[in-house]
């Protein structure tokens, strides 16, 4: 599929390199995003700038994740031509970093607006040193170009909380440029010179210069097609964390290029059930041999993992100190550690669902509970005391499971306000609060 | 609680010492200028100089204590001396006479715990000079009563002592009796006295002290203390019946144990939300598997209301009951009951008989080996560290990386003070001996050119590739 892409081209004969760039800058858009926040203890809008760039004649654009989230409100792109057009949210996805809007394509017939889209280049056939460019609207000022080269095409860039405190960057690698990328470009393409988008700008290191990371495209195509179809990536989890075996080879008696680390093992998670051990090497996935020496070897294999069909079995061969074992481990569905938010406003309180993987992080003994994000001051949460932090595991006896029994019970109070008896988990210790209309 | 004017404590506290031969209480006449009292009293105050030493450096301490005896002991704060601190740690102990350079050769003789004073002795005894606060008649204080203290300066002024004043503005129950001055009375650890002279009370920690501080026009939400001063003092009632508790032992010290983590204080609207605002209470986060309180039926979350069919007293703040509780169990000892009513639930009322237990192993007396090749401190794991690592109830077995030396290879590869260590050279370690075996035989072995550990941190675990040549 990808070697396709590369060898169609996308310059038909007779359009010249200038014209390919020309149509690609037709197809970035800016984007302003007003969204809701549950921040001090109630729900608030706030706004933010990005960039996409367009990838279908039907008006779909690609962004990144964390520039248009779940909790936008509205979304309003600026087309190249200066004109404004209201898009929606179609998926989302937070460990590529990649969201996916649609223009209102009615809006679009009705005012008879017009609109280039940009094609993707094969982010594989890239070299170190090829020259790129970025677009997008670094603090807002739209339609900036900045040229730089690709300066490392597999860069391994995981963050546990990169993306508004979610997780990133442990299913693909990026690409490293020295183009100025700013906050602002995020979501906009990385292009050659004749246009064709190689990534996704999207992250920077702070305090650094010229170190800008973009996904690649090979990853945004196959993110935004999943994307386009059911709004979300369903990925695999077992709970395995594998690690780089550097020159550990020796150490664990392997062949070089053979095996992962198993660095750790979720506690709880199938792979813990199924018995495997930080310390492991992996060798093979249902027999397909794994080669985890180089940290950018990694996300391949997560990818591989994620891949897999949820609730699937997959075969884990492995090396135990001289020993050899082959384990079964069913997958389950990957979750976010960040829970679903909700703001309870005659409470004056922000919660986030306690999320399985939030759970085994704290070592909680279950998933139940809300997280407490914040409370707004002289309002009943705040005044019976609980404050941001707290794990609010039960009220009046009834164990909170999800966040939809809190509502219920806020309805409840909404019409025939009562006192209720709160139970929270701060700093591991169980206190009790009174929520008082 | 016997409230007692200065002049009649006085009075009666005369009366037996003149009935009681062997206890003279030193009683001036009431008008006796401050300035004497203070000349007679600094004699019952001490510099003590000691130094922490670890693995790679020795930090000197100067603390303020008071002697309590003819045999030279002298009695120190909680927090004097860190806690967690094996004793075999703490060297060199000087004693320093106020307006004196040379020091005093002196031994720690451990840590008390049910009040947290730490003891130590001068070897050879204490000058002649030298007062215990014993010697002088306790008092109780009144509000608005003159109190003062004395104050040390440090090393280099060779410990002169001051004059600091004050009135006592408040007695609180928090839950032992604290007297409160606006001013500074003493340096921490020194004594406080009555402007008669009688003893009022030993000077506790340090008070914050909140206060608005702008710059330009930005105010700003401090809290501040002083060091060297302190308002706050332990009644002399709360003071004098505790001083025979000096330890036998620095470690191994027989502690009871009711084996529950994170108690409590039900606050005010959720007991009165339980019915139960008439009463002091405390929650119970969680139950240590096998311990004392799990063995006897009383289960997390359950809510103590009384001891021994007593209700515990209510105090403000309301925390202070963590104190009390505490100290109903410290004053008790192992093998002793306690009955303690329970509120389960919101309405369950019950009653269960503890046997009280040994405290596990606290974290000072921790088995520990310093391998200095490799620049690693391995300690034993003892419960606290389940506690704090949430690993109580799981089998998880290793040792603890209590010190790693900077830019040692170890350190490069990763290993940091505090992470668990589960197998090294692809070992599982289920105990300390083993631990210190294997890695001797690392230290030992100077050919070696690289070792593996996993570690775990946080709840994360990971392999530590260890290059030594």
């Amino acid at each position: 599929m990808l070697a396709g892409c590369a060898t169609n081209g996308y310059a038909p004969a007779g359009r010249s390199e200038q014209q390919g760039f020309d149509r690609l800058l037709d197809s970035v858009v800016r984007i302003d995003v007003r969204e809701m926040r549950f921040n001090g203890g109630s729900a608030r809008f706030t706004s933010g700038v990005g960039s996409g760039v367009i990838i279908s004649e039907d008006g779909l654009i690609l962004t990144n994740a964390h520039v248009a989230t779940r909790k936008a409100v509205e979304i309003s792109v600026t087309l190249s031509n200066l004109e404004r057009v209201d898009a929606e949210l179609v998926g989302w996805d937070h460990w590529t970093d990649l969201a996916l809007l649609r223009l209102d394509v009615d809006e679009v017939k009705r005012r008879n607006l017009t609109f280039a889209h940009a094609e993707f280049g094969d982010s594989d056939a890239l070299s170190p040193g090829q020259t790129v460019f970025a677009v997008g609207t670094p603090h807002g000022l739209t339609r900036t170009v900045t040229k730089g080269i690709i300066s490392n095409t597999n860069r391994f860039f995981e963050a546990s909380d990169g993306v508004r405190g979610y997780e990133t960057g442990y299913f693909n690698t990026w690409l490293q440029t020295d183009a100025a990328i700013n906050p602002g470009n995020s979501g906009g393409p990385l292009v050659l010179a004749d246009g064709r988008v190689v990534g996704i700008n999207s992250r920077t290191y702070l305090g650094a210069e010229n170190l800008g990371f973009a996904i690649p495209s090979n990853t945004a195509r196959v993110v935004a097609a999943e994307l386009g179809a059911n709004g979300e990536v369903e990925r695999s989890y077992v709970g395995l964390v594998p690690g780089a075996l550097l020159d550990l080879e020796g150490f664990y008696e392997l062949e070089i290029n053979t095996g992962a680390l198993v660095n750790s093992v979720d506690p709880g998670s199938p792979a813990a059930k199924a018995g495997l051990r930080a310390g492991d090497i992996l060798l093979a996935i249902n027999d397909q041999p794994i080669d985890g020496r180089f940290p950018e070897q990694l996300p391949p294999i997560q990818n591989q993992i994620a891949s897999a069909a949820i609730g699937s079995e997959l075969s884990m061969t492995l090396k135990r100190g001289q020993e050899r074992l082959t384990v079964s481990v069913t997958t389950e569905k990957l979750e976010s550690r960040v829970g679903e938010e909700w703001a309870f406003e005659k409470w004056g309180m922000s919660v986030r669902k306690v999320s399985r993987a939030f759970a085994r992080e704290n070592r909680l003994q279950d998933d139940d509970g809300v997280i407490v994000i914040d409370t707004q001051r002289a309002f009943p949460a705040a005044k019976a005391g609980l404050s941001r932090g707290d794990i609010i595991t039960k009220v009046n006896s009834e164990t909170i499971g999800d966040l939809e029994q809190l509502k219920g019970i806020y309805g409840e109070f909404e019409e025939d306000p009562q006192s209720l008896l709160v139970e929270a988990l701060r700093n591991r210790s169980v206190a009790l609060f009174v929520l008082k209309p | 609680m016997s409230r007692f004017s200065p002049r009649r404590g006085c009075g009666l506290l005369t009366l037996l010492a003149i009935l009681l031969p062997g206890a003279p209480l030193l009683a001036p006449a009431a008008d006796t200028p401050v300035a004497e009292l203070f000349e007679a009293r600094i004699n019952s105050v001490l510099a003590v100089e000691f130094f922490v030493e670890t693995e790679t450096d020795r930090r000197p301490s100067v603390v303020i204590g008071v002697p309590i005896d003819s045999e030279g002991t002298i009695v120190l704060l909680d927090s004097s001396v860190p806690g967690w601190l094996p004793p075999d740690q703490l060297k060199d102990f000087q004693i320093y006479l106020p307006r004196s350079r040379d020091g005093i050769a002196g031994s720690y003789l451990g840590q008390d715990q049910l009040t947290g004073w730490h003891f130590i002795r001068a070897d050879e005894g204490l000058p002649k000079e030298v007062v215990p606060v014993t010697e002088y008649a306790p008092v109780d204080p009144d509000l608005g009563m003159d109190a003062w203290g004395i104050g040390l300066l440090g090393k280099d002024f060779d410990f002169e002592p001051y004059l600091q004043k004050g009135s006592v503005s408040l007695v609180q129950k928090i839950p032992q009796e604290v007297g409160f001055s606006v001013n500074d009375l003493a340096s921490p650890g020194a004594p406080v006295f009555a402007r008669s002279g009688d003893f009022l009370g030993w000077a506790g920690n340090p008070i914050w002290k909140e206060r608005h501080m702008y710059l330009e026009n930005d105010r700003y939400n401090v809290s501040i203390r002083n060091p060297n001063g302190t308002g706050s003092f332990l009644l002399a009632k709360e003071f004098l019946p505790y001083l025979d508790r000096i330890p036998e032992t620095a470690t191994g010290q027989v502690v009871p144990w009711l084996g529950v983590v994170g108690m409590q204080p039900v606050e005010r609207e959720a007991a009165k939300f339980l019915k139960i605002e008439n009463v002091s209470a405390i929650l119970i986060s969680d139950i240590v598997a096998e311990g004392p309180a799990a063995k006897a039926g009383i289960l997390k979350r359950d809510i103590i209301l009384t001891i021994d069919g007593e209700e515990m007293p209510k105090f403000s703040p309301q925390r202070a009951v963590n104190g009390y509780i505490e100290r109903e169990i410290l004053r008790r000892a192992p093998g002793d009951t306690m009955t303690l009513g329970i509120l389960r639930g919101t309405e369950e009322r019950l009653e269960f008989t503890v046997t009280l237990g040994q405290q596990p192993k606290p974290l000072k007396e921790a088995e520990r080996n310093y391998f200095e090749r490799l620049g690693i401190t391995l300690r034993e794991l003892v419960l606290f560290d389940k506690i704090s690592r949430q690993i109580v109830d799981s089998e998880e077995s290793g040792v603890i990386a209590n010190f790693v030396k900077p830019n040692t290879p170890a350190n490069t590869a990763g290993l940091l003070a505090g992470d668990m260590v589960l197998e090294i050279d692809g070992v599982a370690i289920d105990g300390y001996s083993q631990a210190i075996e294997i890695m001797q035989a690392i230290e030992d072995d100077e050919e070696r050119r690289e070792f593996v550990l996993l570690i775990s941190r946080g709840t994360e675990t990971s392999v530590i590739r260890v290059r030594l040549k």
